[in-house]
C-alpha cells in the first residue's frame, strides 16, 4: 500500500512538476536591500517589500504575546513598544561591519534574520534552491559585499551575487548605455552612469545625504520652530512620504502631532520642503561629478537621460527641480521610473534569470 | 477552297516527276474551260452539276451515282472532287467576259457534239435570266479560248513558287503548245455530266493513292507540311511548356507556401513549448538576448567570483582569529 502510494506520488511528480532538488529548478530572486525597506521579487511572480528592521521581545511576557522569538519587517515597527528593535543596515551597508563587540554580533544576527525572512518570502519549496541577486549601494565596500554574501548564504540562499543597486535599475529598464541612474534611498543616494559595460567605481557616486537625513533634518527644524510638538522619527517619516515636495503648492502638509498630550494639527509644509529641497543640490552635484568625468563627446547623452528611482523619487516636483539644477550644466532631461519601490529588485531578478545556469552552478 | 495554287502544285508535282508538260495540256485546257464556264454568272449550269466548288449544293441536291464500279459508293462526289484541284478554279473578275463567251462556245460545242443547229428561243433565254447574247464565230471562239488559256497559264505560273527561270521555261512551253502547237483533241464534253463526273480524271491519283502515298505530294507541299507540322508542334510544345511552367510555378509557390507555414508552425511550437516550460519551470535558463548583456553578465559573474574568493580567504583568516578569540575567551 505504501509502495503504491509512493509510486503514485512519483508518477504525479513526474507529470506535474519537475524535481525540486536540482539546480535548474532553483527559485531566482532579486533583492533590493535597503536601509529602510527591502524589496524582493521572485521568479514565481511574488514580490514583497518589508521594513529592514528586526525586533526581539523585550521579555518573556512580550515573547509570549508575540509568539515569536524574533520579528522581522513592518510587524516590528507596529509592535516596537514590546520589542528591542535593530536596523541591520545603516547608510546602505550592513551595520555590523562598522561596529564591534556585542553590538556587532547583534547587528549581524539582525542581518541574518533579515536575510532569512527574505528567503522565506521567496516561498521556495522544501529542498528547492534559491539563487539571489542582491542590490548593494553603489559604493559599498568590499567588506560589506562580502558580508552580504556570507549572511545570505548563511540564511540558506544557495547562490548569491551582489550587484550595484543603480545598475540593477538600469538593467531593468534596459538603459545600459548613455544613461544615468539616480537611486534615492533612505540611507544613500546612488548615482551610476551607464556606458554599456559593468560600472566600476569611477562610474558610481554614493551620497549619504538621503532619506534618513531628510527625516532627521525635518525633526531638527520642527524642534527648532515648534518645541511643544511631540513626535517620533517614524511619524516624521510617514509625514515626509505623504507630503514631500520641493515646489510651492497649495497643498499643505497638515499633520496631527500631540501637543502636551493633545492631538494638534500642525502645518509642517515649510519644514518638509526645506529638508527635501536640500537633497536637490546634492543630487545635482553628483550628476555633475559623473558627467564632468565622462567622455566630453558623450556627456550630453547621459545628461539627457537621467533616470530617478527609489522611494525618494516620489518627492513632488523633484523632476522639475533636478532639470532646473541641470540647466547650469547645459541642461538635461530627468525621468522618474513608474515603479520606484520594486525597480531595483525587478532588475536584480532580471539579472538572476538571464544569468547562465552554469554561472550559478559555479557559485 | 483550292485554286490555281493547287493546280500549280499539281503541275510542279508532275514536273518533279519529270513528265512532259504536253501530256498535261489536254487536261489543262479542259480544266480551264470548265473553270471558265463555272465563272459565268448568268449561265445555265444545270447540266454542269458536277461543278465542285458548289459542293455543298451538290451534296444536298445531287444524288450520287457511282460510275466507278461502286468503289466509292459511300462517298459523295464532292469528296472526290475535293481531291481534284484541277476542278477547283478561282473566279477572276477580269476573265468574266471571256468565260461568258466561252459559255456560248460551249453551247455551240455541245451542239456540235450531237445537237448542232439547235436554236434557242430568245424568250426561253430571257426566262432563264439571260439578258444579252453575243454571237461569236467559231474561229474567234477558238482564239478567245486560247487567249483565256494563255492568261490562265500566266496567272497560274505567277502563283507558282518556282524560280524565275523555271517559270519562264514553263510559260514558254505552255505558250508554244497552246497558241502555236496543236492542242490535241479537246476533251469530250459529257452530255450528262452528273452521271459521269470523274470519268475524265480517272487517270489522276485518286484519294486513296494521295492519302497512302505522301511521296506524291510536291516537295514544296511537303516542306510546307513539315513546316506547318513543326509550327503546330512548336506551338503545342510552347503551349505545353507554358502550361507546365504555369503548373510548375503554382506547385513551387504552393510548396513554398507550405514550407513557410511549416516553419511558422515550428516557430509557434517552439514558442509554445518554451512558454510552457517557463510556466512549469520558471527558473529555466534564459539566454542573454544580446552580446552586450552577455558581456555584462559575464563581468558581473567574474566580479562576484573574485569577491567570493577574497571572502573565502578572509573567512579562513577570520575563522582562525575567531577560534583564537574563542580560545582567549
Amino acid at each position: 500500500m505504501k509502495d503504491n502510494k509512493l509510486n503514485q506520488l512519483s508518477n504525479e511528480s513526474d507529470v506535474i512538476s519537475p524535481k525540486l532538488d536540482g539546480k535548474s529548478t532553483a527559485v531566482k530572486v532579486g533583492i533590493d536591500l535597503g536601509t529602510s525597506r527591502s524589496a524582493i521579487t521572485t521568479s514565481k511572480g511574488e514580490r514583497m517589500v518589508m521594513a529592514s528592521v528586526v525586533g526581539w521581545p523585550k521579555d518573556a511576557i512580550s515573547a509570549k504575546v508575540f509568539g515569536h522569538r524574533v520579528l522581522v519587517g513592518d510587524a516590528v515597527l507596529e509592535n516596537r513598544m514590546g520589542l528591542k528593535t535593530c536596523f541591520p543596515l545603516a547608510d546602505g551597508n550592513l551595520a555590523f561591519t562598522q561596529n564591534a563587540g556585542d553590538q556587532k554580533e547583534t547587528l549581524r544576527k539582525a542581518g541574518l534574520h533579515l536575510f532569512t525572512a527574505l528567503r522565506q518570502a521567496a516561498k521556495a519549496a522544501e529542498g528547492q534552491s534559491v539563487h539571489a541577486v542582491i542590490g548593494a549601494p553603489a559604493e559599498a565596500t568590499r567588506e560589506n559585499k562580502q558580508a552580504i554574501i556570507d549572511l545570505a548564504r548563511e540564511a540558506g540562499i544557495d547562490g548569491v551575487m551582489v550587484v550595484s543597486e543603480p545598475f540593477a535599475v538600469a538593467y531593468a529598464l534596459d538603459a545600459l548605455e548613455d544613461a544615468m541612474v539616480v537611486d534615492i534611498g533612505a540611507g544613500t543616494i546612488d548615482l551610476c552612469r551607464m556606458a554599456g559595460s559593468l560600472p566600476n567605481e569611477e562610474d558610481q557616486v554614493t551620497i549619504f545625504h538621503a532619506g534618513n537625513h531628510v527625516d532627521a533634518r525635518i525633526c531638527e527644524l520642527l524642534r527648532e520652530q515648534r518645541a511643544d510638538i511631540q513626535f517620533s522619527p517614524n511619524m516624521i517619516k510617514k509625514a515626509k512620504e505623504r507630503f514631500s515636495s520641493v515646489v510651492d503648492t497649495n497643498k499643505r502638509a497638515l499633520v496631527t502631532f500631540p501637543v502636551n498630550g493633545r492631538p494638534t494639527e500642525v502645518d509642517i509644509t515649510e519644514q518638509i520642503q526645506t529638508a527635501v529641497g536640500e537633497l536637490v543640490p546634492h543630487i545635482v552635484d553628483g550628476i555633475q561629478k559623473l558627467v564632468s568625468t565622462f567622455d566630453p563627446e558623450f556627456q550630453h547623452r547621459i545628461r539627457s537621460r537621467v533616470i530617478v528611482s527609489g522611494g525618494g523619487s516620489q518627492v513632488y516636483g523633484l523632476q522639475e527641480a533636478l532639470e532646473k539644477g541641470l540647466e547650469d550644466l547645459g541642461g538635461g532631461r530627468v525621468m522618474i521610473v513608474d515603479d520606484p519601490v520594486f525597480a531595483g529588485s525587478q532588475g536584480a531578478l532580471k539579472l538572476a534569470l538571464e544569468m547562465p545556469e552554469e554561472y550559478w552552478e559555479q557559485l | 477552297m483550292l485554286g490555281p495554287s493547287s493546280l500549280g502544285s499539281s503541275i510542279k508535282m508532275r514536273g518533279a516527276q519529270r513528265e512532259p508538260l504536253g501530256a498535261l495540256l489536254p487536261q489543262l485546257v479542259y480544266c480551264i474551260t470548265i473553270w471558265w464556264l463555272q465563272g459565268a454568272p448568268n449561265a445555265d449550269l444545270s447540266h454542269f452539276s458536277v461543278v465542285v466548288h458548289k459542293r455543298d449544293t451538290v451534296r444536298r441536291s445531287v444524288p450520287f451515282r457511282d460510275n466507278l464500279g461502286g468503289q466509292n459508293k459511300s462517298q459523295p462526289p464532292y469528296h472526290r472532287a475535293w481531291q481534284l484541284p484541277l476542278f477547283l478554279p478561282r473566279s477572276t473578275p477580269d476573265l468574266y467576259p471571256i468565260r461568258k463567251a466561252a459559255m456560248s462556245a460551249e453551247s455551240n460545242t455541245s451542239e456540235n457534239d450531237g445537237k448542232r443547229g439547235q436554236i434557242h428561243n430568245v424568250d426561253e433565254l430571257r426566262n432563264k435570266g439571260i439578258r444579252k447574247v453575243r454571237v461569236v464565230g467559231e474561229s474567234q471562239l477558238q482564239e478567245m479560248a486560247r487567249e483565256a488559256a494563255a492568261r490562265a497559264i500566266l496567272e497560274l505560273a505567277q502563283e507558282l513558287k518556282v524560280s524565275e527561270e523555271d517559270r519562264r521555261s514553263l510559260v514558254g512551253r505552255a505558250q508554244k503548245q497552246i497558241l502555236d502547237g496543236d492542242p490535241g483533241p479537246l476533251p469530250q464534253i459529257i452530255p450528262n455530266p452528273v452521271s459521269q463526273p470523274d470519268a475524265q480524271v480517272a487517270h489522276l491519283p485518286n484519294e486513296e493513292q494521295i492519302e497512302e502515298s505522301p511521296a506524291t505530294l510536291g516537295l514544296q507541299e511537303q516542306e510546307m507540311l513539315i513546316q506547318l507540322s513543326k509550327l503546330i508542334s512548336k506551338d503545342w510544345r510552347s503551349e505545353l511548356a507554358t502550361v507546365r511552367d504555369s503548373h510548375k510555378t503554382q506547385v513551387d509557390r504552393l510548396e513554398m507556401r507550405i514550407e513557410e507555414l511549416t516553419r511558422a508552425l515550428r516557430v509557434t511550437d517552439q514558442v509554445l513549448t518554451k512558454g510552457g516550460e517557463s510556466v512549469v519551470n520558471p527558473t529555466s535558463k534564459l539566454k542573454p538576448f544580446d552580446n552586450k548583456k552577455e558581456e555584462l553578465l559575464d563581468q558581473l559573474f567574474q566580479a562576484n567570483v573574485a569577491l567570493r574568493e577574497i571572502s573565502a580567504s578572509h573567512g579562513a583568516g577570520s575563522l582562525s582569529a575567531d577560534s583564537e578569540e574563542g580560545r582567549m575567551s
